[in-house]
């Protein structure tokens, strides 16, 4: 119920449209019910007026039946336009509240997010926010205070037609979407197991289908795959079975509502207690007031997962923002950066959160020009200790410095500025090229665009596009095969105006002569440029022109040296170049 | 799957949908035949209230003189009730038919079309639309297509009846009713028109939100993680304003679906009740065209509702058809049996191999070679150069545009795949696991010779750490369950094979540095099996080409070198650049 607050609380700048949305729709929704009511009514009256030749006032009733038609017609597109409106107003709003709160949080926490697989169920989760007032809120409003009117209303002609109505709705809108959550509950949840069983079969078998066919499995595949396909099924309609039956409770009790009203009606009319037109509106009324709860199910089925949803968010949010203060003047960050070496002095380090140490015990530095390989199997620490340079983190033990200063101490923009960094996790983003290549140096001129990609090895595939480096790229776009992500990564460091150039495996995944090919546009940039470069790489290409080599292994530097150097005395150097 | 389909395909999808009807065997015509009673009964429902309703108030029945008259309205409510259930089981239940039959087409169609043609479709995709793009035809067949008809057939019996008894009520609902189709059409066009012209932008605006978190890190190097946080809000409203620029129009048809359904409520109360005034109509009539009004248009809007079904259907239908329509060489029965058996030892060979994968230039151009018998063949090259385009034509996945194989002089035919592969075995670069016990994904079946199994881990040198495992052969791998390293799954995909024992071994070694322990293990396993056996390995390492009988040296499409490792280094041509470049410790400091 907290998170309900929360997101009330959130929402709280758009209350008006949200209002606005809640009136018209109870609008709308008292006119379409009254509607049939009053013509029912309308009816009765003239017919009884036309038998006993009484004069009656037949404008008004006349005029609030064609009004009644208005309101519901223009009330319910108002309605909707009002409430989608309010919906996406509300989104933008969660949307920029959650980036906000994000932003330091990243990549501070990313080894926890990524095990808890948070960033990859986020579009879930805020899809499911957005749910959160059309489906859930609007619908619990507007039963909140239709049903009680209604009920009013009937009861000032029969208080126990009214009582009975109250009933049934309250069955209708929550008794039987909670009984039938009940019933379907372990059903639906070993439907949810079936169906990743069916998701992991497929997947597993279409991306092995050469060995499912080679050894001539593929038709006893096929056939399990059936038998679960088949199970699945029955699975599905056994819960569709639930369902209708819910559907044919529903329709028996609204018909059993209007059979009600007659029992309890006309013995009262003979009586004397109620004028008889009122039979005619009152059995019409109880056919169509279940549309006063029938939003109701979904909402109440939804509101679980949404508040779940929240609570993962407002998990994440809530996380406490790092504090980078251990520097030389505490807050403020604002220390010039010099262009100088680069020292890891005595440095471990382990992630927030994280027992273990990723990084021990590094030292080592870098002098301004030096072109260095980090080279060593996964998991030895080598991207860690690059992404140290970015200031993501602060360094507890041990230090980093860059010319002498504590890299604690510089603003982080300055850190970055000065230091290039290409990441092996890199995001494109879905934009055009030249926005990605703008995002890295907003100041680079087209020419100096096409250049970059020139150099990279991506001329040719850009120059193929319809449309250049104005083409769009990801899920909309030009999709860019894994190399190509990569060269574009290259291009916007190389464009990024920096001392310092960082490059995690630029290479990964390409042949050996193009490989080459990108390592001398490489080299003659770095050259040209006078800058530093830090690589790291598991190719052996070029090991011989670098003027340092690191190698790690569990965290640690265990040897360093040039290429002749490490040729004798290491063993894993030596492994490394039986590959091409 | 997600993409607009003009206006061909979804014609095309539409099309091939209704044609899968008959897979259901009739229970959607069952379904949809007691749906339409169901309707039919409607109608005599709502005359009987306007009965029991014009009995209680102006013959002033008692609740007594109206019993049996309430009862007749509880039974004809329950005879609803039961055919509305009857309807939907049937519809659900020929929904989970056709779909099921669907599956068992298209998965029958991956296999044979081979895994040639997966990774080149996107195994994701495929994968995604047997399942959830299957699944989604569920609303098409279980609720669209039954709501069509109801439009069809209860508006048109309300009519037939009304029309008798009070031509006038007849005249209000035929004035309407052609309306509904007129607006729908109309603003549907233009609904859609604007959504194919918004649709990139949408989604591109839609996902924006989830691609900056993404690359909130990226930001941060870029140094402009601040300034997209004013982004955030801009594409939020621009999102918005768009959207609502298509739902307006959008949310017009049901406006006007609404708008009609009103009219004619409130045009039967007034007219009715003027004409009741002054004696010119009966009010059971009258009662029961007003309570008719409201489910004459309910099929109408229920059909608004369906609509998203319908293109969600049509979007999956669109790729199933061109899956479906995909060409399988020419595999016929007859050919199966009079196949030829094939006998080890094979000698392989390829006579000028053409091969261009569509709407690209030649893959392989001009290929000839030969494998004889045993032995390691090493294939090297650049990526792109060709390389598993041919060993997918040695395996029958692919057929040459041109030229052929020979297997000991026999040509390979589509219709030979299958007998040809029984003598095959395949190592990825990237030893797959299966979702399964090691036994399983040794063997590849459950009931598995543990012996043989057995023998299979101890030649790829697998045997010791299966055995320190508690459950052994049982221990689930894949998804869930214990995680290999690379150099373990290579070292399980080369166990199958040894359990298979293949005459013909293919092998893409895997590029990348593995421990050291496995490589030398696998390497070793291999150099015993070619011993027998033919081997042919795109070969990422020196080590494995220096052991290989002969080395073929392919770029662009061509064999350009072929030979010994020695004869080749000899040569001083591409393969020993490509071994140098490997190989810095020559002392050529001029790279």
């Amino acid at each position: 119920m907290r998170n309900f607050f929360r997101l009330l609380e959130l929402m709280r700048p758009q209350l008006g449209f949200m209002l606005l949305g809640a009136l018209l729709s109870l609008l709308a929704l008292l006119a379409n019910i009254s509607l049939l009511a009053v013509s029912g009514w309308f009816l009765t009256i003239m017919a009884m007026a036309g038998l006993t030749g009484a004069s009656i006032n037949y404008f008004t009733p006349g005029a609030v039946v064609r009004f009644l038609a208005i309101v519901r017609t223009v009330g319910r597109y108002a309605e909707r336009v009002i409430t989608h409106e309010a919906t996406f107003r509300i989104l933008a709003q969660l949307r920029y509240y959650f980036y906000q709160k994000l932003e330091p949080l990243l990549p501070y926490y990313q080894v926890q997010f990524q095990s808890a697989d948070l960033l990859t169920r986020m579009q879930q989760d805020i899809d499911n926010l957005d749910n959160f007032y059309l489906r859930i809120l609007l619908p619990a409003v507007v039963a909140l205070v239709s049903v009680p009117l209604v009920c009013a209303a009937v009861a000032y002609f029969s208080v126990s037609l009214a009582l009975v109505l109250a009933l049934v709705l309250i069955i209708l809108g929550l008794g039987l979407p909670y009984v039938s959550y009940l019933w379907a509950r372990s059903q639906q949840q070993e439907k949810l197991n079936l169906n990743n069983q069916m998701q992991l079969g497929l997947v597993d078998g279409i991306f092995a289908l050469r060995e499912l066919v080679m050894y001539q499995v593929a038709e006893r595949y096929q056939v399990s795959m059936l038998q679960l396909s088949s199970r699945f099924l029955q699975l599905e309609l056994a819960l569709q079975q639930k369902n209708s039956v819910s559907n044919l409770v529903n329709f028996l009790l609204v018909n059993a509502l209007v059979l009600c009203s007659f029992i309890i009606l006309v013995p009262l009319a003979a009586a004397g207690k109620l004028a008889p037109e009122y039979i005619a509106s009152l059995s019409l009324l109880m056919l169509v007031s279940i549309e006063t709860v029938m939003a109701l199910p979904l909402a109440c089925q939804l509101l679980p997962q949404t508040l779940a949803s929240a609570q993962r968010l407002f998990d994440i949010v809530d996380m406490p923002v790092p504090h980078f203060n251990q520097g030389p003047d505490g807050l403020n960050n604002t220390v010039a950066i010099q262009a100088g070496a680069i020292a890891f002095n005595h440095l471990s380090f382990s992630y927030p959160g994280q027992q273990t140490y990723s990084l021990t015990d590094i030292h080592v530095t870098i002098q301004p020009g030096q072109k260095v390989a980090i080279i060593g199997p996964s998991g030895a620490g080598k991207s860690t200790l690059v992404n140290l340079l970015m200031g993501f983190w602060p360094t507890a033990a041990g230090q980093v410095t860059i010319a002498e200063q504590d890299i604690n101490g510089f603003s982080k923009a300055s850190l970055r500025q000065h230091i290039a960094l290409m990441s092996q996790t890199g995001h494109i983003f879905n934009a055009t090229i030249a926005d990605n290549l703008r995002l890295a140096n907003p100041d680079a001129t087209t020419a100096d665009m096409v250049q970059v990609c020139q150099q990279v090895g991506l001329g040719d595939f850009i120059a193929s596009l319809e449309f250049g480096i104005d083409t769009w790229l990801g899920e909309t776009g030009a999709g860019l095969s894994g190399g190509q992500k990569q060269r574009l990564q290259l291009a916007q460091v190389l464009l990024r105006d920096s001392r310092v150039l960082v490059l995690d495996e630029p290479s990964k995944g390409l042949d050996g002569l193009t490989e080459q090919k990108m390592m001398d546009e490489i080299f003659s940039h770095v050259n040209a440029k006078q800058q530093t470069l830090m690589m790291i790489t598991h190719k052996p290409i070029m090991l011989q022109q670098m003027d340092l080599i690191l190698v790690m292994a569990q965290g640690q530097i265990i040897a360093q040296g040039d290429h002749t150097s490490l040729m004798r005395t290491n063993e894993y150097y030596r492994d490394l170049l039986d590959y091409f | 799957m997600s993409q607009q389909l003009n206006a061909d395909d979804t014609k095309l999808a539409n099309r091939w949908l209704k044609q899968q009807k008959s897979k259901s065997q009739g229970l959607l015509v069952k379904a949809i035949a007691l749906g339409s009673l169901n309707g039919l009964v409607m109608i005599g429902q709502m005359a009987l209230l306007a009965w029991i309703i014009d009995g209680a108030i102006f013959k002033q029945q008692s609740l007594h003189q109206l019993t049996p008259w309430l009862a007749t309205l509880g039974l004809v409510v329950l005879l609803r009730a039961g055919l509305g259930y009857a309807s939907e089981r049937f519809s659900q239940r020929g929904a989970a038919k056709i779909k099921h039959e669907i599956r068992q087409e298209l998965l029958q169609k991956l296999v044979t079309l081979g895994p040639a043609y997966t990774r080149q479709h996107g195994q994701t995709a495929l994968a995604q639309l047997l399942h959830q793009g299957v699944e989604s035809l569920q609303d098409y067949f279980a609720g669209y297509l039954p709501v069509v008809a109801y439009c069809a057939v209860i508006p048109l019996a309300v009519l037939a009846l009304v029309f008798p008894m009070d031509w006038l009520a007849g005249l209000i609902f035929l004035f309407t009713a052609p309306f509904i189709p007129f607006f729908m059409i109309l603003i549907g066009k233009r609904a859609e028109a604007m959504n194919q012209q918004h649709w990139a932008k949408l989604l591109r605006m839609s996902s924006h939100f989830l691609d900056i978190i993404q690359g909130l890190t990226q930001l941060k190097v870029f140094n402009s993680a601040k300034q997209e946080l004013a982004a955030v809000k801009e594409i939020s409203d621009d999102y918005r304003r768009q959207t609502m620029k298509i739902l307006r129009v959008a949310f017009l048809s049901s406006f006007f679906l609404e708008f009609l359904a009103s009219v004619s409520i409130a045009l039967v109360a007034v007219i009715f009740g003027f004409r009741l005034y002054y004696g010119e109509a009966s009010y059971l009539i009258a009662l029961w065209v007003l309570l008719l009004a409201p489910e004459f248009y309910l099929p109408f809007r229920n059909l608004g509702t369906q609509y998203h079904a319908k293109m969600a259907g049509a979007a999956a239908a669109a790729d199933m058809i061109k899956l479906l329509a995909e060409p399988e060489g020419c595999e016929t029965d007859a050919a199966k049996t009079s196949a030829p058996q094939f006998k080890a030892p094979f000698t392989l060979s390829c006579e000028s191999l053409n091969y261009a994968y569509p709407g690209r230039s030649l893959t392989l151009s001009d290929i000839n070679l030969t494998f004889e018998q045993t032995g390691i063949y090493a294939i090297v090259g650049e990526s792109g150069a060709g390389k598993s385009t041919l060993i997918d034509i040695l395996l029958g996945f692919n057929q040459a545009d041109s030229g052929q194989v020979l297997i000991n002089g026999e040509r390979l035919t589509p219709a030979l795949r299958d007998q040809w592969l029984i003598h095959c075995g395949w190592i990825a670069q990237q030893g797959h696991i299966f979702f399964g016990s090691i036994g399983y994904n040794v063997a590849l079946t459950n009931d598995y010779d543990v012996t043989k199994v057995n023998k299979a881990l101890v030649q790829a040198g697998l045997f010791d750490f299966v055995n320190k495992q508690p459950e052994q052969l049982e221990t689930a791998v894949g998804e869930g369950g214990l995680g290999l390293s690379g150099g373990q799954s290579q070292r399980l995909a080369l166990s199958r094979a040894f359990y298979h024992q293949p005459d013909v071994l293919v092998l893409d070694e895997p590029s990348s540095h593995l421990d050291k322990d496995s490589e030398e293990k696998v390497l070793q396993a291999i150099t015993a099996y070619a011993k027998d056996h033919l081997v042919i390995v795109i070969a990422h390492r020196l080590h494995t080409v220096k052991q290989a009988k002969q080395i073929l040296v392919m770029s662009q499409g061509q064999i350009i070198e072929q030979g010994s490792h020695q004869q080749l280094l000899a040569l001083q041509g591409n393969y020993h650049a490509m071994v140098n470049v490997s190989q810095p410790r020559g002392g050529q400091q001029n790279a």
